[in-house]
């Protein structure tokens, strides 16, 4: 088992709350540029055709292929660049933190998006999705977006739109969405690491830059409760209700209660309270604690005497 | 004179033919546009005599009748032509033909003033933009939270991700900015036991502009 950095109560809030943690250069470059090369990268002028550059890669790279259902631990050999990625303190902590250790494989992935020159045509953004399909679990999968090298604005990083990953709708059915206010589009450092529940609405950007860029996701499933499987020392159980309007002073940003009940840019006035449910609930099934509230919300719509 | 090309003038010829001018002018010219390069000109004096600038050739279709053709032509408009020497002391009307792969538009670049029963003839074709706005709320003086562009116009590929800026803040904004509204979304009552799931963003609305465009691709 590698070593593992759990995550905090914090960054667990955080997630269930917007739905991701973005891990800036937390691969080192050293490992970015053996999983390039592992791919079977090359300088983007000396690439010859789309169909070429996949060809490569199906008969040269390491990554394995892999039956959905295959326990993470089997997944990737140890000595393989993603079985050295997987296996970072901070990697190995979100996904213990997050899924579990004894989390399965679903699939993988190697996104790349094209540069003009070789698309040979101008580029399209992918239309905004939630993966899979109509998922209302209370349980989520964890997606792992890797960028190997730096994105720039013109290479159309991955766009998302945090606090969406709550929301139930049918995969492209979102893609009349264009623009939601408070998107983002990943401009990032090599190495970057974004873990995503599998709710996020998100899509690729258009590639306009001179460079191919890549993106290699893996989706992982849990194999038991998500419940209480990060660094639960700084858990405080016993947070009491706080009052709702008459506060004396600013509300502490950190807490897991102004964290769940804080809006999204995109919120609608009336749903937006919903997403506080639900990131509530959520919270509930995440600490086992079906007792817990934030600002009254869901307590007010379970008062239901007999 | 490619034999598509020319289909095309005849038909535009025959269409001409038919309308009664009211007013005189001096001359007619006509531009031929392709999809993206001037053709060719051809310009006709009302006195008989055809005065070509040879841009193009029109092999005939003119020559034949160019009175005619400056007449039925040249009453209904009487613009000014501005040519390469500047402009011209005559009264010309100029009528646009323009080539667009398989299809044919026939129109003016001054189209404001044409008489009504040929507007329909000369003007440009519209084209509908749709802009979608989700608000805040039911309310179209709430704020915009999420915005598409969809321009048939084809001048504009909007696409997902390209603003991060909304185009207006409220929907209300964008009404008077002439956005014509066309659909609402409708409030639904929630079903038992369902009340609390969210989904799709409820406030959706569409708005059209009509623009004139030439592009007909699909």
């Amino acid at each position: 088992m590698p070593e593992s950095k759990l995550l905090t109560t914090g960054q667990m809030a955080q997630f269930a709350a917007r739905g991701f943690l973005r891990f800036d250069a937390i691969v080192p470059e050293s490992l970015n540029q053996a999983f390039l090369d592992d791919i079977g990268h090359t300088d983007e002028t000396a690439e010859q055709s789309i169909a070429e550059h996949y060809g490569r890669i199906m008969s040269s790279s390491s990554i394995p292929v892999v039956p959905a259902g295959t326990p993470l631990d089997s997944t990737y050999p140890s000595d393989t660049p993603l079985g050295r990625i997987l296996a970072l303190p901070e990697v190995a902590g979100a996904v213990q933190s997050l899924v579990g250790n004894d989390c399965l494989f679903d699939h993988h992935f190697l996104h790349m998006a094209f540069p003009p020159h070789l698309l040979g045509k101008r580029p399209l953004a992918q239309h905004t999705h939630q993966d899979s399909t109509i998922d209302p679990r209370r349980a989520f999968d964890l997606q792992i977006m890797y960028y190997p090298q730096e994105v720039t604005a013109d290479m159309g990083g991955t766009r998302f739109i945090p606090g969406t990953h709550l929301r139930v709708v049918s995969e492209a059915a979102i893609s009349r969405y264009q623009n939601m206010l408070g998107q983002q589009h990943v401009v990032c450092e090599p190495g970057t690491m974004l873990f995503l529940h599998h709710g996020v609405w998100h899509g690729g950007g258009a590639n306009n830059s001179d460079r191919l860029r890549y993106m290699f996701k893996i989706r992982l499933c849990p194999t038991a409760p998500q419940v209480r499987l990060w660094d639960t020392s700084d858990l405080n159980d016993a947070q009491p209700q706080r009052a709702i309007y008459w506060l004396d002073e600013e509300p502490e940003p950190d807490a897991v209660h102004t964290v769940l009940t804080t809006p999204e840019p995109w919120h609608e006035n009336d749903t937006g309270r919903l997403d506080y449910l639900n990131r509530i609930r959520f919270w509930r099934y995440l600490t086992g604690d079906e007792a817990f509230d934030a600002d009254y919300w869901v307590t007010r719509v379970e008062n239901e005497q007999a | 004179m490619p034999g598509e090309l020319r289909e095309h003038i005849v038909t535009c010829y025959q269409m001409w033919r038919e309308i009664d001018f009211p007013r005189p002018c001096d001359a007619v010219t006509t531009i031929f546009l392709g999809p993206e390069e001037c053709l060719g000109l051809d310009f006709h004096g009302i006195d008989g005599r055809h005065h070509s600038r040879d841009l193009f050739c029109v092999e005939g279709i003119f020559q034949t009748e160019p009175t005619v053709t400056a007449k039925r032509l040249g009453l209904c408009f009487g613009y000014e032509f501005i040519g390469p020497a500047g402009v011209l002391p005559l009264k010309v009307p100029v009528a646009l033909v323009q080539f667009h792969g398989a299809k044919h538009v026939i129109g003016t670049p001054r189209a404001a003033s044409p008489q009504a029963r040929c507007a329909k003839l000369f003007a440009m074709p519209l084209r509908q933009q749709v802009l979608v706005l989700y608000l805040k709320s039911s309310a179209l003086d709430t704020e915009v939270i999420g915005w598409s562009m969809y321009d048939g116009t084809g001048k504009i590929k909007h696409m997902s991700g390209d603003a991060d800026e909304r185009p207006y803040t409220t929907g209300l904004g964008a009404m008077k900015d002439g956005w014509r509204l066309i659909q609402a979304s409708q409030l639904q009552p929630h079903p038992s036991g369902d009340e609390f799931r969210t989904s799709y963003l409820k406030y959706e609305f569409f708005f059209e502009k009509l623009a004139e465009s030439a592009a007909t691709d699909a």
